[in-house]
């Protein structure tokens, strides 16, 4: 004969454990568990998502260098003289000015003549940070078309009338 | 049964005691981490983890008087390789893996850095964990060696100064060394202004040394740099540079610079030197060259100075339009030196618009010889002469004008036509812009001011001399403008459409070893136009120019300058004649 028979039936049913308590802290920890695997994963495509992002501001700004570079380039004094000269522009030392108030006209007009000995064509300063200059190949088709010459410009614009002399260019 | 019942209790008990003793163990020493010994678990645990870092402040811009970028800062970046990691690359091309080997890297590497293959392979072969392939590389080449993704190429980001004009106000400008510290000019006098405060981050490292990201924090904000804005037009500077080293390579001088002065601002805008500094790479040119000659070196002027001259006689009444004197090509003194004119001629009765137009040195000293050499001492002192200017340019020179007590019976006379005494371009221009200004000679204005967050942090505080009643200012630049009217010389000044007034100088430079004038020249052509009423002052001086006699040599750049300066600035052309004032007496 067991021992045990010597428990009343209640004193077992006292004795055995309770469903809830086992499934209670089974449940909350399940949960618990789940919570941190959804907020983890959540994290990591959030930092997956801000390295992808500051990758891609790494990438944007670089660009934005390698761009301004080539405008600082472009734009310098020399790559633009240069290109001036090139396109066949000629710098003209006798400015004239008209008052439009007045119908005045100031200073003598003369045609720019690319010889000129006072202007310096070619470029005589050194930039070492010039990485692109202007591809002029596009651009040029006849460098000297568009200068006047002394024949064709001089002896056309009348000085002494008080009216604003026609431009002979076409 | 009673004992039989009390059996499993007493295991309950056991059990339930050994429990919570288990229980009360792990709670103390739960309390004992979570809380007596938190902070300093904490500290050890955040100390593996944290990492310091420098936030780098960036340089602030130097820009011109239309905004123009001269100086900013970039990155630039070292390619270095991790030769003990060195290994074949895989590829994902078209979908296909492939295996690129060590030679095939090297050969796009040297590719990109256009550098020899062979130097490539020696730079990754070995077995240390640091070899530097290039240096300071640009932002494209930095974008495809990136783009090579190859595991043991690693780059480093570095500052660097970038002038985008290159030598257009090189001079000026100054220079940074490869670590950014300021060396010269403009960038090292204001590196105040120009330097940021570098800041510093903490953040925290995994166990595989990678950064936690939002772990990130500040614990002091870098304070960026301020831009420094000047009173420089680039585009001018430029074409003033270009013409001044046009001069010296035809000429073959040993160097040449020209100024521009705003007259009634006192702002330069434009100080020019040819040969010039590229602030990119100094080093091109030699040492000499990479500072400003326009503040640092000092000169004697010469036949400029008798325009001052002129002023100081009027002003102190000792000379009109009309004063009549007569000049003879030389002047026999009582202590038996002579002082000569540059060329041999009769007798000339001159008035002081002659003395200037011919540039006679006997007609200057009998002129203005007997003012008393205080006075004159005075005069030279507020034109500016003997002392740094406003500016305080690094390394400035104040020229040397001695204590008139000083002076010999020789240097009386001969600082009255700019011997005896050495200026600075820059003090010979300004005392020019007094005489274009109404007699009002202004402090030079080069910086405009330095901003830092938008809020100005240091602007310049201007001051004003009047050393000249503005008649006499008047009337000598009425004469000086029969100089370029009549001159022989000075008549090539002329630019068509404008009443320009000026002075040309031919000053003998002193031989170096102490032997008195040599056959070596300063030329020089200083004026302003429109005559009647004077907007912009330019100035030019060729030094030791190949065979000069006079200032010849100096008047094309002058005029070239000048006529770029009123076309630049819309100066509309004179419409009234010159004053009705003799250069000759009957």
């Amino acid at each position: 004969m067991s021992r045990f028979s010597f428990l009343r039936r209640a004193d077992a049913r006292a004795l055995r454990p309770k469903a809830a308590i086992i499934l209670v802290p089974t449940l909350g920890i399940s949960a618990v568990l789940i919570m941190q695997l959804l907020l983890s994963n959540a994290l990591a495509g959030g930092a997956h998502q801000l390295r992808d992002l500051k990758n891609e501001a790494e990438q944007l700004n670089t660009d934005v260098q390698i761009l301004s570079e080539e405008v600082d380039s472009l734009s310098s004094q020399q790559n633009l003289a240069e290109a001036a000269r090139q396109l066949g522009m000629v710098s003209n030392a006798n400015p004239v000015f008209l008052n439009l108030e007045t119908d005045r006209v100031y200073g003598e007009p003369q045609p720019a003549v690319s010889e000129e000995k006072l202007r310096v064509s070619g470029n005589l300063i050194s930039n070492t940070a010039m990485s692109v200059t202007t591809n002029m190949s596009s651009l040029v088709q006849n460098p000297t078309a568009g200068v006047a010459t002394i024949e064709t410009f001089g002896g056309e614009v009348i000085l002494s009338s008080a009216m604003i002399p026609a431009s002979p260019t076409r | 049964m009673g004992a039989h019942d009390a059996q499993p209790k007493n295991r309950l008990r056991i059990i339930a005691l050994l429990v919570s003793a288990i229980v009360g163990i792990v709670g103390f020493r739960l309390v004992e981490f979570q809380v007596v010994l938190a902070d300093d678990i904490n500290e050890i645990s955040y100390a593996k983890r944290e990492v310091q870092r420098t936030i780098e402040s960036e340089r602030g811009s130097i820009v011109d008087a239309n905004g123009e970028i001269l100086a900013r800062t970039i990155y630039r970046y070292d390619v270095n390789v991790a030769p003990d990691m060195v290994g074949p690359v895989f590829r994902d091309i078209e979908g296909v893996r492939i295996e690129l080997s060590v030679g095939d890297i090297a050969q796009e590497l040297a590719l990109i850095l256009d550098m020899d293959v062979n130097e490539v392979v020696r730079a990754v072969s070995g077995d240390g964990n640091y070899a530097n392939l290039k240096k300071r590389v640009n932002a494209a080449v930095y974008q495809q060696i990136e783009a090579l993704n190859i595991p043991w190429v690693f780059m480093d980001e570095i500052s660097y100064r970038l002038y985008p004009s290159g030598a257009v106000a090189g001079n000026i400008i100054g220079f940074v060394d490869v670590d950014g510290v300021p060396l010269a000019g403009l960038e090292r006098q204001y590196n105040t202004c120009l330097a940021g405060v570098d800041g510093q981050e903490t953040f925290e490292r995994s166990a595989q040394g990678m950064k936690i990201p939002s772990s990130a924090q500040t614990i002091k904000p870098p304070v960026e740099g301020g831009d420094l804005q000047l009173t420089i037009d680039a585009d001018l500077q430029y074409f003033a540079q270009q013409v001044l080293a046009d001069a010296v390579e035809s000429q073959n001088a040993e160097y040449a610079v020209g100024i521009v002065i705003e007259a009634e601002t006192g702002r330069l805008l434009v100080a020019a030197e040819a040969p010039t500094v590229d602030p990119n790479d100094p080093s091109l040119v030699p040492a000499e060259h990479r500072q400003s000659k326009i503040f640092q070196n000092s000169y004697e002027p010469g036949s400029t100075m008798k325009s001052i001259t002129t002023a100081i006689a009027i002003d102190t009444q000792n000379a009109n339009a009309y004063t009549q004197i007569v000049a003879e090509d030389t002047m026999r003194l009582p202590w038996g030196d002579t002082i000569d004119d540059s060329f041999n001629h009769d007798p000339r009765n001159l008035t002081p618009a002659g003395i200037l137009t011919i540039s006679s040195n006997v007609g200057i000293t009998k002129l203005a010889g007997d003012i008393s050499r205080n006075v004159r001492y005075d005069y030279l002192q507020e034109f500016g002469f003997g002392s740094p200017t406003a500016v305080n340019f690094e390394g400035e020179s104040p020229g040397l004008l001695r204590e008139a007590s000083k002076w010999d019976g020789m240097t009386n006379l001969t600082t009255l036509f700019g011997q005896g005494l050495a200026v600075t371009p820059i003090q010979m221009a300004y005392s020019y812009q007094a005489l274009a200004n109404d007699g009002v000679r202004l402090d030079p204005v080069l910086v405009e001011s330095c901003v830092r967050d938008g809020v100005p942090y240091m602007q310049p505080d201007q001051g004003a001399t009047q050393v000249v009643d503005p008649g006499t200012a008047r009337l000598t630049v009425d004469m000086m403008e029969k100089v370029v009217e009549r001159g022989g010389v000075g008549s090539t000044a002329q630019v068509p459409g404008y009443r320009v007034a000026g002075k040309t100088g031919t000053a003998q430079i002193q031989a170096d070893d102490g032997s008195g004038y040599g056959n070596e020249f300063a030329i020089s052509f200083f004026g302003m136009a429109p005559a009647e009423d004077p907007k912009y002052v330019v100035a030019v001086m060729i030094y030791k120019p190949e065979g000069a006699i006079n200032s010849a040599g100096a008047t094309p750049p002058f005029k070239s300058i000048m006529a770029q300066v009123l076309r630049h600035y819309r100066v509309p052309p004179s419409t009234t004649p010159s004053a009705n004032i003799p250069t000759e007496w009957e």
